[in-house]
């Protein structure tokens, strides 16, 4: 059997873990895994890719609605074949809420590591009153897992 | 108002309890290859919005981060 040129699949699985720091990293408190949350965004923000934290402006407001959004906690990261990945383990979910400014987005974020940035998901303008919003996450897998390193 | 005494249904809208039965309830499916959303709302006699709620089930997970693979003499 060759030798094959691949990046280890543990590996994936270690950077979600937080096992390793190839350029300045930070003094973690302990090994217990970051406290992460979700943010709702109004349709006028302009929240993707060049996102780096978490930040009011644009963020949603209204009846029962916490600035800085609820907390939620990953499923912990797995392998399968060689990739590895993780979802977020219950929906992400605000009750009987008002928000009448239309919003379409939610920034998932850090918030022990400086509400560093994560993902920004998009799900079409909605306004909610006196309701629920509940984003349901897709089947933790290789292949539908919300975040993915294959 | 003494919630023992209610007879028939009431539900909480933007202008308080309300019976259900003096509202119209209407709901929307909206199925595509990134998602599944199911909206429901309630209206009162003026045609008003006075509750509404969002369910949405992700099918289409974020790309993966694919671009770790790579030929070091590529």
């Amino acid at each position: 059997m060759a030798n094959s040129q691949a990046v280890c699949t543990s590996f994936k699985q270690e950077m979600m873990n937080g096992h390793h720091a190839m350029g300045t990293s930070v003094v973690r408190a302990g090994t217990g895994a970051d406290t992460f949350k979700a943010a709702i965004y109004l349709a006028s923000a302009t929240y993707g890719a060049s996102t780096t934290a978490y930040s009011v402006t644009g963020e949603a407001s209204g009846t029962n609605y916490t600035a800085g959004g609820v907390t939620f906690t990953w499923a912990a990261p797995a392998t399968s074949g060689t990739t590895a990945y993780s979802t977020p383990s219950a929906a992400l979910a605000w009750t009987t809420v008002t928000l009448s400014t239309s919003f379409d987005a939610v920034l998932l974020y850090n918030s022990t590591q400086s509400n560093k940035a994560v993902a920004v998901y998009t799900f079409g303008a909605t306004t909610i009153t006196a309701g629920n919003l509940t984003i349901n996450m897709p089947t933790n897998n290789a292949t539908t897992g919300l975040l993915r390193l294959a | 108002m003494d919630l023992s005494q209610i007879k028939e249904p009431y539900i909480w809208t933007s202008k308080g309890l309300v019976k259900e039965s003096e509202l119209k309830y209407e709901h929307s499916w909206q199925i595509n290859d990134e998602l599944i959303r199911f909206d429901e709302c309630y209206k009162d006699g003026n045609g008003e919005i006075v509750k509404n709620s969002t369910h949405i089930y992700s099918l289409k997970p974020f790309d993966p981060i694919g671009a770790l693979q790579g030929n070091v003499n590529g």
